[in-house]
């Protein structure tokens, strides 16, 4: 397979996952079209270095984590728009159970956007990527114990923020 | 390490398994951000960054893809020197493929160092002195260009395609082909149109138009972004 049909298939192959994890790192509407554009420049200008050994998925991951990062920063109070609707939620043949499950993905994503980006991160590579531990602290590059510190923080941060978010519906 | 963590309460627990399997890619998400990759020239980026600036077939055909809309000084995109060298070397092969005239402007060649003076040698019988060059005729003047207002039309479509107005670039198209039907960017402009075929999810069109499109330039160095666009598609 020649470069060109490697890159294409990692474009079309982990599209969906990349998109996703800009939306849970908080990123909405141009923005986040921006920043995909952006991960994948990035992924394919490092792709031929790449080493094939390592799992591909936190490697994204991190690019999208930094090049987020660097984006807020240089544009402060982005991203502050609300969820965005989900494709999926629509699906499904019973109505009430779509319901309750839009309303729980709106949910999840309102209290994933309380965390702050840096435990943000970790939480979403951990909890919702099952990734270990330390993957996630090399993929980010942070030390290990500030990975924990920031998963611990930012579980505590997310179980607060889904009990005010259910107390104040 | 990990029995310091605090637990996640089984609200949160349930969330999380919601979100786990979240799919938020909206149709023409996938597709929108490739035209931008191509239009950008990341597969061209790659592939010389893995070339190391050696000129490769993919750098070429993708750096053609927009190069020509970049040529004549349309919108300015920040390019990297590599991509800018493959814009017109891209222009170079085009313009040799095709028998028509160069398809957009290409930078000026930059002047050649001087060789290195030949050392001494020793006298030699005489010889007659080489006769003095004849002048170089002067090539006739170019005859009027099209090329600015074809590259503005073909420009302002991309813009229009880079923020998903697929309105505004099927009229900047239009137009273009209105005005210039046998222009020198016929082929990008059907590229772009495909583009927008696919930018509206009209699969099926735009894989008629590809058809065509390789039926009319079976020899053109868009074919291989051509692929790229289409690969994937229903």
């Amino acid at each position: 397979m020649d470069l060109t049909s490697e890159l294409n298939a990692l474009y079309r192959a982990e599209f969906s996952y990349v998109w996703t994890v800009l939306g849970r790192l908080g990123c909405r509407g141009d923005d986040r079209e921006d920043l995909a554009q952006e991960v994948f420049t990035a992924a394919f200008k490092q792709w031929a270095t790449f080493d094939r050994a390592r799992a591909v998925r936190p490697w994204l991951f991190g690019i999208s984590y930094r090049l987020v990062r660097d984006y807020r920063r240089k544009h402060q109070n982005r991203f502050e728009e609300p969820a965005a609707q989900t494709a999926a939620a629509a699906a499904g043949p019973d109505a009430e159970e779509n319901v309750a499950r839009k309303q729980g993905l709106e949910l999840a994503r309102r209290a994933l956007d309380s965390l702050e980006l840096e435990r943000r991160a970790v939480f979403v590579m951990h909890d919702i990527d099952e990734q270990p531990m330390p993957v996630i602290a090399a993929e980010l590059e942070i030390p290990l114990n500030t990975a924990y510190s920031r998963l611990r923080l930012a579980r505590r941060d997310f179980n607060e923020a889904v009990a005010r978010l259910r107390g104040s519906r | 390490m990990s029995e310091d963590l605090e637990p996640l309460s089984q609200d949160a627990k349930d969330l999380l398994g919601l979100e786990r399997l979240r799919d938020d890619v909206l149709p023409g998400d996938q597709q929108r951000v490739l035209g931008r990759l191509v239009q950008a020239q990341a597969f061209g980026a790659a592939t010389a960054a893995a070339a190391a600036g050696k000129l490769t077939v993919v750098k070429v055909l993708l750096a053609a893809t927009v190069g020509a809309a970049l040529g004549g000084g349309a919108v300015g995109v920040k390019m990297s020197r590599e991509l800018d060298e493959a814009r017109a070397e891209a222009s170079a092969a085009r313009a040799a493929l095709a028998e028509r005239p160069p398809m957009m402007a290409v930078p000026p060649p930059a002047p050649v160092p001087a060789p290195p003076p030949e050392p001494k040698a020793p006298p030699t019988p005489a010889k007659p002195a080489p006769k003095p060059e004849a002048p170089t005729p002067v090539a006739p003047a170019p005859a009027p260009s099209t090329m600015g207002e074809e590259s503005a039309l073909i420009d302002q479509a991309r813009m229009a395609l880079l923020k998903g107005d697929f309105a505004n670039a099927e009229a900047a198209l239009a137009s273009y082909r209105m005005r210039f039907p046998r222009g020198h960017l016929v082929e990008e402009q059907e590229l772009m149109a495909i583009q927008v075929l696919l930018g509206r999810h009209q699969e099926i069109e735009a894989r008629a138009a590809a058809d065509r499109f390789r039926s009319a330039h079976p020899d053109s160095t868009l074919i291989r972004a051509l692929d790229v666009l289409l690969e994937g598609v229903p």
